[in-house]
């Protein structure tokens, strides 16, 4: 059975038909092609689905397409591309935080979300952030070094904003 | 430092399974549920009838010969056809329009099958009743190295000490599983397979198509990880038949489900050590018997035995060994090469018993180490005189100096127990005592850019950007002036795997060779071109780019690439390197089977909930001899990555099998290190440039890992006071011991 969808998808308002059982992350990489979004265990437990749903980091794997209708979903090809990355993106790259690769818009993902709402955090506070993503390179450390840099980076961006606002 | 990353943190790289092409067909593949079974008949007509099937193959489908293998021996099949062996073998693969159709045509292959008795253990293997496994009964591998006499030194000793040691079965866990793409191509067939060694991958195909292998073109797209796992050889040959069969592209992925089930496994062994010392703690003799449980067939256990028994005496001086293993067939998924070719399960035995003789003794743990470590100049458990300088003593002395006398000791308050441990390590870079080519590419192409092809992928550690620099610093030149491809058989030479920490130590020394050689043939070129002295000319740096230059003129190098004839283009230089290896002795394993060794010290330092059985590391820190640092970064990653694979191996991880099924199939029971699990690694960079790697470096992939479980067994024992003598640390394992402990029952 076929099932209407309508989404905001990166700042892009797209309406497709897709069966029931699609789940968000299928609906991303087999119906839009945005294959930035990893899936690495279909079952909410490693994160490489992770994307934001109305701002709020989830596991895409575990999300029917048809519950999250009419909704805002950022991917990681939403965040920004080569010649604009986002300070998350940047310091990723910066901290060698990137091993393989087939964590890392997952873990992207979760650290925004959460520098959204935690725009100061301790290296505690980030670690507990990351847990739900699994990563089989990198031992982590250079990951929780990049979002505290991130952490800095969008701190600095947002002083030198509200000083020229 | 790091480059060519940014396609990642975009979400631009693409795997293998994110190929997507014009007609893709989704495959997908039906397995045995039996571990071991005839296959009394097959059909497939159902699943064929679905509509959007668009084919099913079976065994006697295949064109060319049923058999494949990771080394040499070929004894696997690709697809089970008179009987299975393991559970989830592949019997059948289909290929469908859709995702969903591919798996109903999967379930609707009608198999029939006549179960049969299986063997699951290494004791059932060697049980005089058991059925009859492979092909020449069910010991996969046995050997042995040896040297003086252990006997002797046994009854010389003031102590001997004996131990039983268990590892468990464990899994690669890459959090991208595997997949392939196969699609027709011109006269022939492309694959894009998150592989270690694309030619090896070209070669089964080709056998298995019963095509020329020049017909087939393998690539590696970007790799979620491989550690020694990938590819999957079964279904990287199923691919590439749908693809024959249907004349469409086809991609086959496999689930986290499959993946846990089917993939190979780091080896389970049983290790039977006797150490034996005289009363100031110098090892007089070592003895080990280890035996492995291989699982269905050969893959990588005749190497992983081979290291076993190579490194069963630790990177420790001892006159008298006599090291024994076995690998068993069982019934089990395969176990394979998986970080360390069997050192970290030898590590962990060995390790043990050191802290359990320097008890016995009454001696501190380094102490005892520092008094046996292997030196420059002596001989390892093969025989082989150690030529390079060995920076082990260096790291203990070091490793002493860094904790603090009081925290070494470790405290046992009533809820908690903290202490340190410490665990040695060696390994050598390279393919066992064979023959094992690296080879390197440099090439000019249009527009003066330079090209190194290297055919040894990226696996995700870092490859090609420390191959890079090699290149750089032999050239004279910048990283950025090296554009490096790798892992394309059409476009990179065969460099052979990157496995066995080859990559840095053989790869790079065929790079270094092949870059000089480009420089020097540039300057040849250009010194022609010109009519100059070749003697004039020096590559250098002009305004950010390379070029040639002499006292008064500049020639760039897209110059000289306009300048060489039609038939000189891309002007292309080969360097090439085999360490120097010597084949074993088949009696008594004496050779010199590594180029370099790389050597290291790792502290643990763990707290131990008296209550829950917890364990928590809270610090580690790794001194490492590993020559020349290349790239510090990647260095940094690679022994941070390797600390948290360890303490999964040490606490959490474990393949749980009942009957052969992987019970523990998903992340939610297999676990994984977290965030949460790890902690500060401190890395201390020891020793001096090797002789032999290239600008005196040495490899770090596997050694990463290979002492962290052994240094977290050995803190766990001294903090709690118990005796670890089997992985992984599961809460249910220590709160066990510490109860045991309590009633008086320890030592
Ligand atoms: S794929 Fe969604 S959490 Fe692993
Ligand atoms: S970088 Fe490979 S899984 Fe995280």
């Amino acid at each position: 059975m076929l099932y209407r969808v309508r989404l905001i998808v990166n700042g892009q308002q797209v309406r497709l038909e897709v069966p029931v059982e699609t789940t968000l992350a299928e609906l991303l990489r087999d119906h839009l092609g945005l294959l930035g979004t990893k899936i690495g265990c279909g079952k909410g437990e490693c994160g490489a689905c992770t994307v934001l749903l109305d701002g709020e980091a989830i596991y895409s794997c575990l999300v029917l397409s048809c519950s999250v209708d009419g909704r805002t979903v950022t991917t990681i090809e939403g965040l920004g591309g080569r010649e604009a990355l986002d300070p998350v993106q940047q310091s990723f790259l910066e901290a060698g935080a990137v091993q393989c690769g087939y964590c890392t818009s997952g873990m992207i993902m979760s650290a925004k979300a959460f520098l959204d709402s935690e725009p100061d955090p301790s290296v505690e506070a980030i670690r507990a952030a990351l847990s739900g993503n699994l990563c089989r390179c990198t031992g982590y450390a250079t990951v929780i070094e990049a979002v505290a840099l991130a952490a800095e980076r969008i701190r600095t961006l947002r002083s030198t904003e509200s000083a020229d606002g | 430092m790091r480059a060519g990353t940014p396609a990642i943190v975009t979400g631009e790289a693409r795997y293998s399974g994110d190929c997507r092409k014009e007609g893709m067909l989704f495959a997908r593949v039906a397995r045995s549920p039996h571990s071991r079974a005839l296959i009394t008949a097959v059909s497939a007509s159902e699943a064929l009838a679905l509509p959007g099937a668009a084919a099913v193959l079976i065994a006697s489908d295949i064109p060319g010969e049923n058999l494949i293998g990771m080394t040499g021996k070929k004894h696997q099949p690709v697809m089970a056809e008179t009987d299975t062996r393991f559970m989830g073998e592949a019997v059948a693969v289909v290929a469908a329009e859709t995702r969903a159709v591919a798996m109903e045509a999967a379930r609707s292959v009608r198999v029939e099958y006549e179960p049969l008795p299986a063997v699951h253990s290494v004791e059932e293997s060697m049980a005089p009743e058991a059925p009859r496994l492979g092909p020449e009964g069910n010991v996969a591998w046995q050997g042995r190295v040896t040297r003086g006499d252990f006997e002797r030194a046994a009854r010389e000793a003031d102590v001997v000490l004996t131990g039983v040691y268990r590892t468990p079965p464990v899994d690669h866990a890459y959090i991208e599983t595997e997949s392939v793409l196969a699609e027709p191509e011109v006269g022939g067939m492309r694959v894009w397979s998150s592989s270690k060694n694309v030619h090896l991958d070209q070669r089964e195909i080709a056998r298995v198509l019963g095509w020329p292998k020049e017909r087939i073109r393998v690539t590696a797209p970007t790799i979620g990880g491989n550690f020694g796992g990938k590819p999957d050889l079964p279904q990287l040959c199923m691919a590439a038949l749908l693809c024959e069969r249907t004349g469409r592209p086809v991609l086959l992925e496999m689930s986290r489900e499959e993946s846990l089930q089917v993939s190979t496994k780091r080896h389970p062994v049983v290790f039977h050590m006797t150490h034996c010392a005289d009363r100031r703690g110098r090892l007089l003799g070592v003895k080990m018997e280890a035996y492995a449980d291989a699982g269905a067939y050969l893959d990588y256990t005749v190497p992983v035995m081979q290291r076993i028994v190579i490194h069963g005496a630790g990177p420790y001086r001892v006159e008298n060994v006599l090291l024994e293993g076995w690998g068993y067939y069982t019934n089990n998924p395969l176990s394979g090469a998986m970080r360390g070719f069997g050192v970290p399960q030898v590590t962990f035995a060995c390790e043990r018993q050191m802290d359990r003789l320097a008890d016995a003794l009454g001696l501190d743990p380094i102490d005892i180490r520092i008094m046996n470590a292997l030196q420059t100049g002596d001989r390892t458990a093969t025989g082989q005189v150690l030529e390079s300088p060995v920076g082990l003593g260096e790291a203990l002395n070091k490793a002493r100096e860094l904790i603090p006398a009081e925290e070494w000791t470790g405290s046992q308050e009533d809820t908690s127990h903290t202490g340190w441990g410490v665990a040695c390590f060696h390994y050598g870079n390279g393919l066992t005592a064979m023959p094992n080519r690296g080879t390197a590419v440099v090439r000019l192409l249009e527009g003066g850019r330079i090209q190194l092809a290297i055919g040894s992928p990226d696996v995700g550690q870092g490859s090609n950007l420390a191959l890079g620099q090699l290149a750089a610093e032999a050239l004279g030149l910048e990283v950025s002036h090296v554009e490096v491809l790798s892992a394309d058989t059409s476009l990179t030479p065969d460099s052979g795997s990157s496995s066995g920490t080859r990559v840095t130590y053989v790869v790079g020394n065929a790079v270094v060779s092949a870059a000089r050689s480009f420089g020097e043939e540039l300057a040849q070129r250009a010194a022609a071109v010109l009519g100059t002295d070749r003697a004039a000319l020096s590559l250098e740096l002009s305004a950010g780019r390379p070029v040639l230059r002499s006292d008064n003129f500049e020639f760039g190098l897209a110059e000289l690439y306009e300048e060489l004839g039609d038939q000189e283009r891309p002007l292309e230089v080969t360097g090439t390197f085999d360490p120097p290896t010597t084949s074993l002795d088949p009696a008594t394993g004496q050779g010199a089977p590594y180029g370099a060794y790389t050597f290291g010290v790792q502290l643990a330092k763990v707290s131990v909930d008296h209550y829950t059985g917890k364990v928590g590391v809270e610090r580690i820190v790794s001194l490492l001899d590993v020559g020349t640092v290349v790239n510090p970064l990647l260095l940094r990653g690679q022994v941070e990555g390797g600390c948290a694979m360890g303490i999964g191996y040490a606490l959490l991880e474990e393949i749980e099998l009942q009957g052969g099924r992987v019970v523990n199939d998903n992340f939610d029971r297999y676990l994984l290190p977290t965030a949460v699990d790890v902690c500060d690694v401190t890395l201390v960079i020891i020793g001096a440039a090797d002789s032999t790697g290239p600008y005196g470096a040495k490899g770090i992939g596997e050694p990463a890992t290979i002492p962290t479980a052994a240094a977290i067994a050995n803190a766990v024992s001294r903090a709690a006071q118990i005796d670890v003598r089997q992985l992984p640390l599961s809460l249910e394992r220590v709160s066990a011991a510490l109860a045991e402990r309590e009633e008086g029952g320890f030592r």
